[in-house]
């Protein structure tokens, strides 16, 4: 798609922008959710049916685009706006079609999702404005040329994001917006401190594979340039959960669970992880940073996050926090490829930031499926619930699995590219990393599969004979088997057990929410939340199957051949 | 990579596909028996076609990258492993027919049941590292509801000691072989070693511990010390066919994964120069003696065979550790032989459980004038993991000696076989007592039918809650083991059974696989020379 078949627009179109070309199409995505985002806040919609045309109708067109110019792309940059030596520019080139990509892949699905999910919320127009609108921040990160621009779009995910967190609009979820707008702002200064260094030292912001400075000046500044490095990971990591400032999220799963699952496990923690990326192989160079203190450091942190995570979640009972402990060390998981400081680490890093979004959203969308069904949310709730919710848990199992890394699904595929370029890279920190890897593999079939196992295999006393419907209680009820006439009995129990939970709104809602006749007939959600969910868990297992070619692109992004 | 032979991949995806098939079938249950009896024979057929007609094949399955190919290939060893698993599972259809009870979980049973048979096949095909890893972890996930079938918690507790095991090998496995890969390409198994002129023979110690790594990460599945705890606890648990797979074939895939690493992949030369395998020989005969001993204090008849199982295996892997011509084929007789009699002594006991509802050691006395052909089976099997002469065990043991005598492995050349005499006379003390008392109760018991019923019913009392009593056959002690039931649904499940299983389907299977055993140990020669050639193809003399 080029601007010559727009060929007739051209005499309305001022000489200034008729210069840009072709790259103008590469502000199409970033302004198409950002301006009819921000619309989509003020529009008298009239019917909640309307809503979600427009809403839908926004994120999939820009999908389109930016499908569209993965495969038909200009090469050349698009400067918006310049100042002396800075400029902010979009530019794109092969790191950025991946994250793109990946979000293009992710929204439609996840606002389908969302439909459902956000039906009894008061707050749709602000949730879908900016929801919307947060795609063309993370879109924008894809696309910068620079650091200067990708950091302002970084502060802006912030703003953005902070809505989404505090939906809720509670003492709990003002608590932990104030958590991630502290920890994120944060985290900005030091990539802020960073940006300085670059500028002074740096040839250019821009980012190109093999860095910025040149090797006379990493001769003679080698020193302060590898303490600001160390600073701008740090800083830049806080989005991507890095120890020590991973706090924050596990606070934010107080959003709704599709908002925990798309930004909190896709896309803003994402864009994290592809700043990282800029930073490490688009500014620095990997050759000089191989090898220093520097990379020690940052590879220290990861790893440490790597086991954290894992342990936390381990025993961490409540279902969504358990899954947001997970994605805290699986990000790491991405974080420590890109430390490896090789290009098998980079193509390893991309295939598992591809892998883990999938996944985790996978999870988060049986979680909120489980949630919005039965406001159940500790791990002890869902006992005997796969057979009630053969779909959901279907889907909810497969993406386990991948999480586990079990072959031949995606999660295989990216834990394995991971552990061999750990092992060739040569770095005696990365052979550590590899067994602190295999460990927190461990850790991840510690904490999925028990969940597995509890939602087909109770393990009730007397759930034997007859049809099981079991549902364990909260504060230990214990265990309801229908066998015989016990029907009454069984449901109240689980009734009762429903409402005991941490959850303040869900014990509110519980009557409503719950279907007639009690917990006893729980079942999968509508479709728009099923087809979704069953989509994104096919595309684990298909992309595990089929993924060469996805495999064969990001090898030759790594090596900048794409 | 030729892709010669796609129907190589029918025996993988065939039980797979019947497997996922079934529970949209809604079959009755006489069509449940018909369609996994069917698909059993012609997976056999087919599996026993193929290695006649097609020795050799290769074929790609899908690339997981584009230098990742899975892809599986017939080679003998492969050969060997699919003949038993195909034989074997149509025996274990039939039996489980028998045996497992028509309720809700019965699909599911089959299905995973089914798709036990296909990766297990997998397994054996496998062309690559990568392509067994796919397959070993999967076994796993379908072996677990398997274990699990009962439901009640005990079973739900082995279960999960087995998967809490399988994935820590499976983790140890995958971080070994990475930590190989730092030193070689993902090569495609190859016999002598894929590796073999390109890791360090200076004995690195980055590659010993990987290696070490992967030999420990199978060796959770072969049930090696110290990583066995999982077979005594989900043995028991789980229904007799499914503890006749553990043994059987299931255990045997750690060994394979061993064979494919150690003889396929790193190469005989390197392990002989390594430091490690000494340790690793001291662990194997450690868990030859321990199984053993464990197994001679294990009143649990099911418990006792899984301990057993440990001792008999691990007489498998000192066959693979010794590296002589004879003691790998001294290995490979163990894995058939050892599977064949555990295969018979599960499913003994399973028969035992079901109709006679003996748990124990002490409650088979006089058994054996009521079930002759049973416990005949019985007797034979045990006869055979003794080692006496002219039965399997005794084949494959007198090989292991052999190889042992011939290996240049210092001071265990003479304590291997000692340890190996001691444990065969164990063997011979925990699997023959109860034969005996079987067939010679001796005075005072006599061996009448009230006599035994009173013991069945204690028997049931005392396992308690566990639910496969509740279907037992048509004797008078099935009211009895009702109502010890103890209000948990082993009375249920024993009301809903209106006609009990008729005794030929559970002792046909069992006498026709004895049968088979027999002839095969009488009449080892053929196999001995295929075994030969492949040793010899392996070790280079």
């Amino acid at each position: 798609m080029t601007v010559r078949t727009c060929a007739f627009l051209y005499p309305f179109i001022p000489g200034e922008v008729r210069r840009l070309k072709a790259s103008i199409w590469l502000a199409a995505p970033v302004i198409l959710p950002l301006f009819f985002g921000a619309c989509a806040f003020f529009l008298p919609f009239g019917s909640e049916r309307r809503r979600y045309i427009y809403i839908l109708t926004v994120v999939c067109l820009t999908s389109l685009t930016v499908i569209g110019l993965n495969f038909w792309g200009p090469g050349e940059a698009l400067t918006l706006l310049r100042f002396g030596a800075m400029s902010i520019t979009f530019r794109l080139d092969g790191l950025g079609k991946v994250f793109s990509f990946m979000a293009a892949g992710l929204w439609p699905p996840a606002t389908v999702y969302a439909f459902e999910y956000m039906r009894r919320s008061a707050k749709k127009p602000m949730f879908y404005a900016f929801y919307t609108m947060t795609m063309g921040v993370i879109l924008a990160i894809a696309y910068a040329d620079n650091y200067l621009t990708m950091y302002l779009f970084y502060e802006l995910l912030t703003l953005v994001t902070l809505p989404l967190v505090i939906h809720h609009m509670n003492r709990p979820s003002y608590d932990a917006g104030k958590k991630y707008i502290f920890y994120s702002v944060g985290g900005a200064a030091l990539g802020f401190i960073g940006l300085v260094f670059i500028a002074v030292y740096g040839a250019s912001l821009d980012f190109r594979l093999g860095g910025v400075f040149s090797a006379a000046v990493w001769a003679k500044y080698g020193g302060v340039l590898s303490q600001a490095f160390v600073l701008a990971f740090a800083g830049l990591g806080v989005k991507a959960a890095l120890f020590p400032a991973h706090g924050w999220l596990p606070a934010a799963t107080v959003a709704p669970t599709t908002v925990t699952a798309l930004l909190h496990a896709a896309a803003v923690v994402k864009a994290s992880a592809f700043a990282l990326m800029r930073l490490t192989y688009y500014i620095f160079n990997i050759d000089f940073l191989w090898g220093t203190w520097a990379q020690w450091a940052a590879m220290a942190l990861t790893l440490i996050t790597i086991f954290l995570g894992s342990a936390r979640a381990w025993y961490t009972g409540q279902l969504k926090r358990r899954l947001a402990y997970s994605t805290v060390g699986q990000l790491s998981y991405v974080l420590f490829g890109v430390t490896l400081m090789t290009p098998e680490g980079l193509a390893a890093a991309l295939l598992y930031m591809v892998a883990h979004g999938l996944i985790k959203i996978t999870l988060f969308y049986g979680c909120g499926a489980i949630q919005h069904m039965t406001r159940r949310l500790e791990v002890s709730e869902l006992a005997g619930m796969g057979r009630q919710m053969p779909l959901t848990f279907a889907a909810f199992a497969l993406a386990a699995l991948a999480l586990m890394g079990a072959p031949p699904t995606i999660g295989f595929m990216a834990k394995l590219r991971l552990l061999r370029a750990a092992a060739q890279s040569g770095s005696p920190l990365a052979l550590l990393g590899v067994l602190v890897v295999g460990l927190s593999i461990l850790l991840t079939a510690a904490y999925m599969l028990p969940i597995l196992r509890l939602a087909w295999f109770p393990g009730a006393e007397g759930n034997v004979g007859g049809a099981v419907a079991a549902g364990a209680g909260a504060a230990g009820t214990g265990t309801d088997a229908v066998g015989g006439g016990a029907t009454e009995a069984a449901s109240a129990g689980a009734g009762t057990a429903g409402g005991g939970t941490g959850d303040s709104r869900g014990a509110g809602t519980d009557a409503a929410a719950a279907p007639p006749g009690g917990l006893t007939n729980i079942m999968d959600p509508p479709g728009l939340m099923t087809v979704p969910l069953g989509i994104l868990a096919a595309l684990t297992l298909i992309l595990g199957l089929c993924g060469r070619p996805l495999l064969e692109w990001l090898t030759r992004i790594s090596l900048g051949l794409a | 990579m030729s892709n010669s032979g796609p129907l190589l991949f029918l025996p993988v995806l065939t039980p797979l596909a019947a497997g996922l098939l079934l529970p949209w079938l809604r079959l009755t249950g006489a069509g449940k028996r018909i369609y996994t009896a069917g698909t059993a024979l012609i997976n056999a057929g087919l599996i026993l076609l193929l290695i006649w007609g097609r020795p050799g094949s290769e074929g790609v399955l899908f690339w997981l990258a584009e230098d990742l190919p899975v892809f599986l290939r017939l080679d003998p060893l492969a050969a060997i492993y699919l003949a038993l698993t195909a034989v074997f599972w149509v025996g274990l259809t039939f039996f489980s027919h028998g045996y497992i009870a028509a309720d809700e979980r019965e699909t599911r049973y089959y299905a995973f049941f089914l798709g036990l048979a296909g990766v297990l096949a997998g397994l054996g095909l496998a062309g690559n590292i990568v392509t067994f890893y796919l397959f070993f972890e999967w076994l796993t996930f379908m072996a677990f509801p398997l274990i699990c079938h009962n439901g009640d918690s005990e079973a739900i507790n082995g279960g999960m000691t087995f998967l809490i095991y399988s994935v820590l090998g499976a983790g140890m496995v995958l971080v070994g072989l990475v930590l190989l890969w730092g030193e070689g390409p993902i090569a495609a198994f190859a016999p002598g070693g894929a590796w073999a002129g390109q890791i360090p023979s200076a004995g690195g110690g980055r590659t010993t511990a990987a290696l070490l790594l992967l030999l420990f990460g199978f060796g959770c599945k072969a049930g090696m010390y110290p990583l066995h705890a999982w077979l005594p606890v989900a043995h028991p648990v789980a229904p007799a066919p499914v503890s006749a797979v553990l043994s059987a074939l299931l255990t045997k895939a750690g060994a394979l994964g061993m064979i494919r690493v150690l003889y396929y992949l790193a190469g005989p030369a390197y392990w002989r120069a390594a430091w490690a395998r000494y340790l690793w020989l001291t662990v194997i005969l450690a868990t030859i003696f321990l199984g053993s001993m464990l197994a001679f204090r294990e009143p649990l008849l099911k418990k006792r065979l899984a301990y057993s199982s440990v001792s008999q295996i691990a007489y498998l892997l000192f066959g693979l550790a010794l590296l002589e011509p004879a003691g790998f084929a001294g290995a490979i007789l163990q894995l058939i032989f050892h599977g064949l009699a555990k295969l018979i002594l599960f499913l003994c006991v399973g028969v035992l459980i079901r109709q006679a509802g003996c748990r124990e050691v002490g409650e088979l006395k006089g058994v054996g004038r009521r079930m002759p052909a049973v416990m005949g089976c019985f007797a034979l099997a045990a006869l055979s993991l003794a080692g006496v002469p002219p039965l399997g065990g005794f084949i494959s043991k007198w090989y292991l000696i052999k190889g042992a005598l011939a290996a240049d492995i210092g001071i265990f050349s003479w304590l291997g076989p000692v340890v190996l005499l001691i444990s065969a006379l164990l063997t011979a003390g925990y699997l023959l007592p109860p034969v005996i008392s079987a067939f010679f109760p001796g005075a005072g018991v006599g061996g009448t039918r009230e006599s035994f019923d009173v013991a069945g019913v204690t028997g049931v009392g005392e396992a308690s809650g566990v639910a496969e009593t509740g279907g037992a056959g048509g004797d008078a002690g099935v009211a009895g083991a009702g109502e010890a039931g103890e209000g948990t649904a082993v009375a249920g499940a024993g009301g809903q059974r209106a006609t009990p299983a008729s005794d030929w389907r559970l002792t046909a299977p069992l006498v026709v696989l004895t049968a088979l055993s027999l002839l095969l140990a009488l009449s080892p020669g053929w196999l001995l020379d295929y075994l030969a050639a492949l040793s010899a193809a392996l070790l280079g003399d």
